[in-house]
């Protein structure tokens, strides 16, 4: 039995979560998806997020013959992680721009842009994210649905298949959730 | 609160007035609410809201969300991930790249990794200049590819210096041309070891074995001052050949975010934390420097998953936090302790319970060792840690240390079979302060070849010092005894019996170590508390063993009083076997020293005899009788006879496979003692390297037994002309020289001394010689064995005559003279010796005639060179040579030399320098009637 089944399997017995252990194992693949999931003015091409898990849950399903029922908790995670990992390289970039580090990487277009003001996909990521540590005061599964719809761009029935409810049920909570993060970022 | 943005996306709330911000309580049911009211068609809504019971504040707020609602959805707010307001960086087209792409030279075929830090590709060379795939690991986007560039090609030539058998070649460092760096390396296709491992259900020794190699790669990076930083099974990969293959040697470090100096673990949690690298040392937690020791910690992690495939802070919770805490603070689970899944114990071809006993003793000491918290605490080489495991595998003890001492017992009964006076071990807990476990021993008749393991059980048994203290590690076993004596004869006075019984196993061992004026005194004790507890046979045969010390002792006259007053105490006892025949055997002993070989022959005659069929006289004693039958019969010419006895004791062996295996290597001993008597050198010279390689390893480098190995290897190889392989052996002949055995020193000093005078070192080098004269010319040298006193004269006289100096060799030569005519039954070999040296020396001074009368009868054989003696009879014999030609009777040194050459071929081999000299002669002399001109030593001595 593989590592990461084991530590699902743990934590669906009500233990906290093996999440570091999981981490390990997956965060190559989070890290690729990540990176992929970010979109950027000059892209040309844009990812299929959804597919790229697919695929990262394909690689772990060879490695660890994981069983059907875990990928939902496997998806949970992934979410998780790729908010932070999204999280992460976002401030990485703006304090690069910031400093001035490598400068060889910002092209002429964008110099302007820069000296205008701050960017504004990259500080929607990080109000969401902020607000989310709010949101999660209030009802922590709102949390997790934004994490899968947001950050990795799942379907509302991969959602609901991970935390164990109905797609309808993911539906209103999508909803509620947009509802405070709008607020919440609206107010001052 | 989050401030709106300024730009960019219109932000929400720039139009109207701003809001209250609602209390955290009240957002549930406020979400609740607007559900509900979505639910509601819009014209419903007003109307709802109107009959709710909500507090007004709570009513506004409600409105307002549902206002919001609008422009949520016409906005499709958070509907996907914002664009970023830069261009991607440069890095990140990394996650474009794909099968085809080029990297430099390279063209990257298909991704075979992913790394926490980089992705690894198989690549090959675009331009077909190399023809082997390789494996090009490119770094993850992200700041600092121009420091990280810098530093890999800083280290380039380090890290690409490194070629090992197992290790993965570091080809070369590249930089793309937008200034991303790559590293090109040898591509391994196998599996990580645990996996291997598991995969071909390995055992344990298996799996050490395979481990060891992992240990010879990190030793030699070491040894060229590269860490790896980043071991784990991952890293170690197996090849379809099973050869251990260890990528990223020195990589990880390079590759890490941190600057240069520091070195950082590499991955980076989802909350933010430093995540646990299952395999980091806790320095490496903490972010301290490293050493070698941090390697050593990691290899013992990846050896204790090798084991039981659980790794040793599993336990400590599932979180990374949990175990980096209990990694920098807590002690990892011992083997012995730790659950074996039965998957696991099938991997190991074992089962759980099997498996667990296998990996809980010594292996558990050798894993902790290398996982002690403390660096200084761990092995200080992989190459330490690769000698324990080596020793695990041979079931020899282990240098770690456990912190308690009762698993040694356990560790000695199972390597040994013995039983151990259940009397004599409760004794012993209350001797010593540790709480023992209770054995079953019996003692068993001493012999040179259990010197090791009964030192080991007493090591076991008396130790009392802490291994950490200085010097702690370095207590030698005679001081062990020693204590073991004071407290056995202080602690047990009350019971004579168990401390008479303790008192003996301490003086065998002493013996055994020849530590024989220790052993005496101990053994004169033991006897004296058989005495007091009134226990006549056990005093008997402690006597017996005495009497064996003392003549190693060389105090013969004493040993023989004794033995008549053995032979006496035994009348009571004629009919017990064992009584009889320990008696048997000394009176054999005494004989053969007295060089009464008849007498030696007609006691082990007895004795054998007495065996036959006995259950008293177990068949290792019987193997040591016949032994010593062989050597008597070999010394009294009968070498047929000789040989049989040797074949019977082999089939004893071969019958009974429960006998240690040093009992071989015990009777390969006297078999080379006769061979050595009937001059077949070259036999040994062939046979004895291979032989001492296996005593080493069965019992230990410094066993006598192996010793007595190499003195006579050595003794061959003099003979043989082979002096500069002769003079290798010195070293190894160290333990020899220990003055409680006056008779071991002289003969040791004698081989050493010899072997540098015939490389001409000797000035370089006078130690040997100075003792042995020293021995010499000290007062009590009369107690030593006249024998030994006479070899001692020889070689020192011999040292002079072929430093080219026969003056000062003629007063050695006098004392020997002297010492012959005064003894006789003295061994034959050492008195023509004497000849030949004295012949030599005067043939040096220009006396050839006085020469040739010292040599004698060897320079006019009667009869062809037959017996034990032939072949030494014919190397004395060549001595005669010069003289004989020099004195004019070339003809004479001719017929000298026809007679002696055949016999010379056969025995020591055409390729001998000794016999190639010989026909050098006889080649010279036929054709001219005059010998070559001498070497620069101008003297032919053959000794």
């Amino acid at each position: 039995m593989g590592d990461v089944t084991e530590l699902l399997q743990t934590a669906r017995d009500g233990e906290p979560l093996a999440v570091g252990r999981i981490f390990e194992m997956l965060y190559p693949d989070l890290r690729r998806i990540a990176h992929g999931r970010l979109r950027y003015r000059d892209d040309r091409l844009l990812m299929d997020t959804g597919a790229l898990v697919n695929e990262a849950y394909l690689h772990l399903l060879k490695a660890e013959r994981l069983q059907a029922s875990d990928r939902g908790h496997f998806l949970a995670y992934a979410a998780r992680v790729m908010r932070n990992l999204v999280v992460d390289m976002v401030r990485e970039q703006q304090a690069e721009r910031r400093g001035g580090g490598l400068q060889s990487f910002v092209t002429l277009d964008t110099v302007a842009l820069n000296s205008a003001s701050a960017s504004g996909g990259e500080d929607e990521i990080l109000r969401v994210h902020e607000a989310l540590e709010e949101l999660a005061r209030v009802d922590e599964r709102l949390v997790r649905v934004i994490e899968m719809r947001y950050f990795v761009g799942l379907t509302n029935q991969e959602i609901a298949d991970s935390l164990g409810v109905t797609p309808r049920t993911v539906e209103r909570d999508w909803e509620k959730a947009r509802t405070f993060l709008y607020a919440t970022l609206g107010r001052g | 609160m989050p401030r709106p943005a300024d730009a960019g996306r219109p932000s929400p709330g720039t139009g109207a007035p701003p809001r209250p911000a609602i209390a955290l309580g009240d957002w549930p049911r406020l979400l609740a609410l607007v559900t509900e009211a979505m639910d509601l068609p819009p014209s419903e809504r007003e109307r709802w809201l109107g009959e709710l019971d909500l507090a007004p504040a709570l009513k506004d707020a409600l409105r307002g969300l549902l206002d919001d609602r609008r422009a949520i959805e016409s906005q499709d707010f958070l509907g996907d991930l914002p664009v970023m307001s830069g261009s991607r960086p440069h890095g990140e087209t990394h996650d474009r790249i794909g099968p085809g792409s080029c990297i430099g030279p390279w063209r990257l075929l298909r991704r075979i990794g992913e790394g926490g830090m980089s992705t690894v590709w198989l690549a090959e060379r675009e331009d077909g200049q190399f023809d082997r795939q390789v494996a090009l690991k490119l770094p993850h986007a992200g700041p600092g590819h121009e420091a990280l560039a810098r530093r890999l090609l800083r280290e380039r030539s380090i890290l690409a210096g490194l070629e090992h058998r197992h290790i993965a070649r570091l080809y070369d460092v590249g930089v793309t041309p937008s200034g991303v760096p790559f590293l090109v390396m040898e591509h391994v296709e196998g599996d990580p070891l645990t996996l291997h491992a598991d995969r071909r259900r390995l055992p344990v020794a298996q799996r050490l074995a395979l481990f060891r190699q992992v240990l010879d790669a990190v030793q030699y990076a070491h040894g060229k001052l590269v860490l790896h930083r980043d071991l784990k099974p991952q890293n170690i990969l197996v090849d379809a050949g099973g050869d251990v293959r260890l990528l990223d040697f020195g990589i990880a470090k390079l590759l890490s975010a941190q600057d240069d100096t520091g070195d950082a673990t590499e991955l980076t949690e989802a909350t933010g934390r430093r995540l646990t690298p299952a395999y980091a040392s806790p320095e490496q937690l903490r972010g301290e420097p490293l050493g070698t020791a941090s390697d050593i910690y990691s290899l013992g992690i990846v050896l204790y998953e090798l084991l039981c495939a659980r790794r040793p802070f599993d336990h400590a919770g599932p979180t990374p936090a949990q175990i980096e805490h209990a990694v920098l603070t807590r002690e990892p689970k011992p083997l012995g302790r730790q659950e074996i899944a039965p998957e696991a114990a099938q991997a190991r071809a074992t089962s759980p319970a099997a498996l667990r006993r296998t990996i809980a003793g010594d292996l558990n000491a050798v894993v902790l060792k290398a996982l002690a918290r403390e660096p200084a605490r761990r092995y200080a080489s992989a190459e330490a840690l690769d000698a324990d495991v080596s020793r695990w595998l041979a079931g020899r003890p282990v240098a770690a240390h456990p912190p308690g001492n009762a698993y040694y017992f356990a560790k000695f009964v199972t390597r040994h079979r013995w039983a151990v006076g259940a009397g004599a071990l409760a004794a012993l807990a209350l001797a010593t302060a540790s709480g023992i476990a209770v054995m079953q021993a019996r003692l068993a008749n001493q012999e040179a070849a259990r010197a090791a393991s009964v030192r080991d059980f007493l090591l076991a048994l008396f130790q009392e010092t802490d291994p950490d203290k200085p010097g702690g590690q370095d207590i030698t076993a005679k001081t062990l005894l020693e204590h073991g004596r004071e407290r056995a004869t202080q602690g047990l006075a009350a019971t004579p019996d168990l401390m008479a019984e303790l008192l003996h196993y301490i003086g065998n061992s002493q013996a055994n170590l020849s530590d024989r004026v220790a052993a005496d005194q101990t053994l004169s004790q033991s006897i004296a508390a058989y005495v007091k507890a009134g226990n006549p046979r056990a005093r008997l045969l402690v006597l017996l063993d005495r009497i064996d010390n003392v003549l190693a002792l060389g105090r013969m006259d004493e040993a023989e009083g004794l033995l008549k007053t053995a032979a006496g105490l035994a009348e009571p006892f004629e009919h017990d076997v064992q009584v009889m025949g320990t008696l048997l055997r000394e009176q054999a002993y005494v004989a053969g020293f007295r060089h009464d070989w008849a007498a030696e022959k007609a006691y082990l005659r007895r004795y054998l005899a007495l065996a036959e069929g006995q259950a008293g006289i177990a068949p290792r004693d019987r193997v040591e009788a016949l032994q010593n039958l062989a050597t008597a019969s070999a010394r009294s010419d009968d070498l047929p006879g000789a040989l049989g006895y040797i074949a019977q004791a082999f089939e004893i062996l071969r019958a009974h496979p429960e006998i240690p295996a040093d009992a071989r290597l015990q009777v390969i001993n006297y078999r080379q003692d006769i061979d050595f008597q009937w001059g077949r050198y070259a036999a040994i010279e062939s046979a004895s390297p291979g032989e001492i390689r296996d005593c080493e390893q069965r019992l230990h480098p410094l066993s006598p037994l192996c010793v007595k190995l190499r003195s006579r290897l050595q003794a061959a190889r003099l003979r043989l002309g082979l002096f500069e392989e002769a003079r290798a052996l010195n070293e190894g002949l160290a333990p020899m020289l220990d003055p409680s055995s006056p008779r071991d020193q002289v003969w040791g000093l004698s081989g050493i001394t010899q072997a540098l005078a015939r490389t001409g070192q000797l000035q370089a080098h006078p130690e040997s010689f100075e003792k042995l004269r020293q021995i010499v010319d000290s007062a009590d040298v009369v107690a030593l064995d006249p024998n030994y006193r006479l070899r001692a004269l020889d070689t020192l006289a011999e040292a002079r005559v072929l430093a080219g100096s026969p003056d000062q060799a003629m007063p050695w030569i006098a004392r020997a003279e002297s010492l012959v005519a005064a003894n006789r039954g003295l061994a034959a070999g050492e008195v023509k010796r004497a000849s030949a040296i004295k012949g030599a020396a005067l043939h040096l001074q220009g006396r050839h005639e006085l020469a040739l009368a010292a040599l004698g009868t060897l320079c006019t054989p009667e009869r062809e060179p037959a017996g034990v003696s032939g072949v030494q009879d014919v190397l004395f014999g060549l001595n005669c040579v010069a003289p004989l030609v020099a004195s004019r009777q070339p003809d004479a040194a001719l017929a000298l030399l026809q007679r002696g050459l055949p016999t010379l071929r056969e025995n020591l081999g055409a390729s001998s320098p000794t016999v190639r000299q010989a026909q050098q002669w006889f080649d010279s002399l036929r054709a001219t009637h005059a010998l070559p001109p001498a070497p620069e030593s101008g003297v032919a001595l053959l000794t």
